[in-house]
C-alpha cells in the first residue's frame, strides 16, 4: 500500500461561463502522506474548494491526474464509485446548505452508516450515539431537524457525518469557521486524536493561519488558481518567502501583542484584485504585490525550490532577469 | 465621548421556542444598546443565541417579553420593533439590514446574483431610479466588496461562486440599502484574511460616513478586537459581560470571558488549548441563576439559584458575576 494518500499532479479545472473561461485551478500539484495534514490556504475564490471537488470526483478535471492511495480517481469513479466516496469524505464549507434542512440528525447520520457499513439497526444506533458524543452533542439531537440547529451545531453534524463513513482522507473545507473557539478547540483536538488513532490524512482548507499553525504538518498557499508557496509548516512560519504569504500573515486578526509582533508587514496595501477570467500578465500576484519590480508584470513565474522542501513562486528567487 | 443617540435599545428580551421536546428558553433577559456610529461586537459560544437576538431585531423571531426600541431618523421617532404595526415596520425595514450567517439563507439559488442585487437596490431607493443607474450602483457595490469582474459575478448563479464570494454578495446587498442599523452575523467567516481586512475597513467607512451602527456578531475574537468599539459577551442566552474592546481584552473579568480568550489558537503556536470543559446547558431546563454555573471554575452555591445582577466595574465595564460583588437579594 502506498504511503501517499493523495497525489495531485498538474491539476487544471476550467469553467466555461457566459463571460469567458474561468481558470479556477490552473496547474496545481500537491501530495499528502498517510497521517499528515496539508493546510490549503489562499485568497477567497482562488480555487481551493474546486481542488477539493475534483478530488472527491464531483468535478472532472480539465487536465491533470489525481491518485488516491496509488489509484487514479478517474478510474475509481467509473469502476468503484462507492469505494471512492467512502475513502474520501468531505466536510463542507457552508454547513447550512450541505445538510438537508428537513432531515433529522438521525437520518443524516444513518445514511452513510447504512450505505457503507451494512450494520444492524442496533449497531447503527450505537454508532450514531458514539458519533454524537465525539462531536459533543447529546442524544436528544437525534430527533432534531437540521433547520432547528444553530450554525455551530450544524458544523458538528457535518463532521460527524463525514466520520461515519470511516474514510482515509478527509477534506475539511473550513470545518470550524462557523464554530466558536472553545468548540473549535474540541473539534480540532478530536480531529487530531482521530488522525493519530486511525492514521487519517487531512486536506485542511482554512483561512485561519493561527489555527493552521496548530494543526497542520504542511502548508500550501494558493493565489488565483496556482500554488504560490508550499513547505513544511514550521519552516513556513520561520521563513515565509512569498509576498502574498507575508501579506496573509500580516492581516491575521490576533488577540495579543506577542502575536502582533510576528507580523512581517505593519500595513498592507490594497492593490487591484484580479479576475480568474482575465488573468494578469507575468506573475499573477503583481497587481497587489508590495515588493513588485518592473519585470514582474512581464515574465511568468515558476514554482522554485528555494530551500529544501520549501517552494515559492516569485521572481525574487529566480536568478534570471534583472 | 460625545453623547450620541441610542439608536437601538434592547431591554430584557426573552425568547422561547416551542418544539416537540418542549419549550426552549433561549434568550433570558438580554439587554444591549447601540449608538449611532458605534460598532458593537456580540460574541459567545455557538448556540448561545447571538443569531436569535439578531433575528429578533429584524422581526424574524418574536420575543415573548422585552422591548426593542429603535430610533428612526427618517421618521424622527422611537418605535418598539416588537409591537409596531406592519405598515411602520415596512418603513423601518429599509433602515435595518441584516447580513445572515449562512449565505445560502439569504441568496436565492435560482436567480442570478445580478437580479437579486438589483432588486435590493431598487427596494431601498427613496425614489424611482432608472435601470442604468441601478446597474451602475450594483457594479460599484461589487467593487466595494473587492469582487473583480463584476459582470461575470452578476450573470452567475450562486453555485458558480466560491463561499467567500457568496458571502460578499450578501454584504453588498445589505450595504446597497444604506441602513442606519446593520446587523452583521458572522460576515467574514469565509474570507481570507487580506480580504477580510478590506471588508472590515469597509464597515469602518460605512460607520464614519453614514453614522451607521453595526452590530457585529462573531465568535472570532481577533476580528472583534479589530472592529468593535464595545463588546457584549453572551453565554447560553444571557449577557455575561460588556466592556470597551481594549478593556475587555486587557482585563477580562467573567470566568467565561477568560476561558473564551484563552482558547483562541495563537499565531505564535503552542497547541490548541481547550477552553472551558463541558457544554451549554439544555435550553429545556436551564439553571434559573447564572447559566454558566454548570461549567464555572469559580462557582459558589448561590450561582445556580440567583442570577447575579449586572454590575459596573467602571464606566466602561460591566459584568454579571458574584465574584465581583452583587449580593443575593
Ligand atoms: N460550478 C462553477 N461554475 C463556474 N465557475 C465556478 C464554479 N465553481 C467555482 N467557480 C469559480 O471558480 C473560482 C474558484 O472557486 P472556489 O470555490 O474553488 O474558490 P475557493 O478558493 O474555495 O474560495 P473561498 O475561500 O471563497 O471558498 C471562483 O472564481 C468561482 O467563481
Ligand atoms: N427556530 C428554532 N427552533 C428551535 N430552536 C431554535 C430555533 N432557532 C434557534 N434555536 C436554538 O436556539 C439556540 C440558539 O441558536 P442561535 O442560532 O441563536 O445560536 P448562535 O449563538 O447564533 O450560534 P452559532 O454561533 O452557532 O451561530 C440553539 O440551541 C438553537 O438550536
Ligand atoms: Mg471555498
Ligand atoms: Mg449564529
Amino acid at each position: 500500500m502506498s504511503e501517499q494518500t493523495l497525489r495531485v499532479t498538474c491539476l487544471k479545472k476550467y469553467f466555461a461561463t457566459r463571460r469567458g473561461t474561468v481558470r479556477a485551478v490552473d496547474g496545481v500539484s500537491l501530495s499528502i502522506n498517510r497521517g499528515e495534514t496539508l493546510a490549503l490556504i489562499g485568497e477567497s475564490g482562488s480555487g481551493k474548494t474546486t481542488v477539493a471537488n475534483t478530488v472527491i470526483g464531483k468535478y472532472v478535471p480539465t487536465e491533470g491526474q489525481i491518485l488516491l492511495e496509488g489509484n487514479s480517481i478517474a478510474q475509481l469513479i467509473y469502476k468503484r464509485p462507492k469505494a471512492l466516496r467512502q475513502r474520501v469524505q468531505m466536510v463542507f464549507q457552508d454547513p447550512g446548505s450541505s445538510l438537508n434542512p428537513r432531515r433529522t440528525v438521525k437520518q443524516t447520520l444513518g445514511l452513510p452508516l447504512k450505505l457503507y457499513h451494512h450494520e444492524s439497526r442496533e449497531e447503527r444506533k450505537q454508532r450514531m450515539l458514539e458519533l454524537l458524543e465525539r462531536v459533543e452533542l447529546s442524544s436528544e439531537y437525534l430527533t432534531k431537524v437540521s433547520s432547528a440547529l444553530s450554525g455551530g451545531e450544524k458544523a458538528r453534524i457535518g463532521v460527524a457525518r463525514a466520520l461515519a463513513a470511516e474514510p482515509t482522507l478527509v477534506i475539511l473545507d473550513e470545518p470550524t469557521s462557523a464554530l466558536d473557539v472553545s468548540i473549535q478547540a474540541k473539534i480540532i483536538n478530536m480531529l487530531l486524536r482521530l488522525q493519530r488513532e486511525l492514521t487519517l490524512s487531512y486536506l485542511f482548507i482554512t483561512h485561519d493561519l493561527s489555527l493552521m499553525r496548530n494543526v497542520a504538518t504542511h502548508a500550501a498557499i494558493m493565489y488565483l488558481g496556482e500554488i504560490c508557496e508550499t513547505s513544511q509548516k514550521e519552516e513556513f512560519f520561520r521563513n515565509p518567502l512569498h509576498p502574498y504569504t507575508k501579506m496573509l500573515l500580516s492581516s491575521v486578526p490576533v488577540v495579543s501583542r506577542e502575536e502582533e509582533a510576528m507580523k512581517p508587514f505593519k500595513t498592507v496595501l490594497k492593490g487591484e484584485i484580479p479576475s480568474p477570467i482575465d488573468l494578469p500578465s507575468g506573475c499573477r500576484f503583481h497587481t497587489r504585490c508590495p515588493e513588485r519590480q518592473t519585470h514582474c508584470s512581464e515574465q511568468t513565474c515558476e514554482l522554485l525550490e528555494v530551500h529544501t522542501g520549501h517552494w515559492a513562486r516569485c521572481h525574487h528567487f529566480s536568478e534570471a532577469p534583472q | 465621548m460625545t453623547q450620541e443617540h441610542d439608536l437601538l435599545r434592547i431591554t430584557d428580551l426573552q425568547v422561547d421556542f416551542n418544539t416537540f421536546e418542549g419549550c426552549l428558553h433561549v434568550l433570558d433577559r438580554v439587554s444591549i444598546t447601540a449608538r449611532m456610529g458605534e460598532k458593537v461586537g456580540l460574541v459567545g459560544e455557538s448556540g448561545c443565541g447571538k443569531s436569535t437576538l439578531g433575528r429578533c431585531i429584524v422581526r424574524r423571531v418574536r420575543p415573548v417579553a422585552g422591548e426593542i426600541i429603535f430610533w428612526s431618523e427618517r421618521l424622527n421617532n422611537v418605535e418598539d420593533i416588537v409591537s409596531v404595526t406592519d405598515s411602520i415596520w415596512k418603513q423601518l425595514r429599509k433602515q435595518i439590514q441584516m447580513i445572515f450567517q449562512e449565505p445560502g439563507a439569504a441568496i436565492n439559488p435560482v436567480f442570478t446574483v445580478g437580479d437579486q442585487l438589483r432588486a435590493a437596490i431598487r427596494f431601498s431607493a427613496p425614489t424611482h431610479i432608472g435601470k442604468s443607474q441601478i446597474q451602475r450602483r450594483a457594479i460599484e457595490l461589487l467593487q466595494e466588496v473587492q469582487l473583480s469582474d463584476p459582470e461575470r459575478i452578476m450573470s452567475s448563479y450562486p453555485f458558480q461562486l466560491s463561499g467567500g464570494m457568496q458571502q460578499r454578495i450578501c454584504i453588498a446587498m445589505a450595504l446597497g440599502v444604506q441602513p442606519s442599523l446593520l446587523i452583521a452575523d458572522e460576515p467574514t467567516t469565509a474570507l481570507d484574511v487580506t480580504i477580510q481586512e478590506q471588508i472590515l475597513r469597509l464597515f469602518n467607512d460605512l460607520v464614519s460616513y453614514h453614522r451607521t451602527a453595526v452590530i457585529f456578531i462573531t465568535h472570532n475574537l481577533g476580528v472583534v478586537r479589530e472592529i468593535a468599539d464595545r463588546v457584549y459577551v453572551m453565554y447560553a442566552g444571557q449577557v455575561m459581560e460588556s466592556a470597551t474592546t481594549d478593556e475587555l481584552f486587557e482585563n477580562p473579568m467573567h470566568p467565561y470571558t477568560r476561558g473564551l480568550i484563552s482558547a483562541v489558537p495563537k499565531l505564535t503556536g503552542g497547541g490548541i488549548i481547550e477552553g472551558i470543559p463541558g457544554h451549554i446547558p439544555s435550553y429545556l431546563d436551564p439553571p434559573t441563576g447564572c447559566r454558566f454555573c454548570t461549567r464555572c471554575p469559580d462557582v459558589v452555591p448561590k450561582c445556580d439559584e440567583v442570577r447575579p445582577p449586572i454590575g459596573s466595574i467602571n464606566a466602561s465595564h460591566e459584568v454579571a458575576c458574584f465574584l465581583y460583588g452583587g449580593e443575593a437579594s
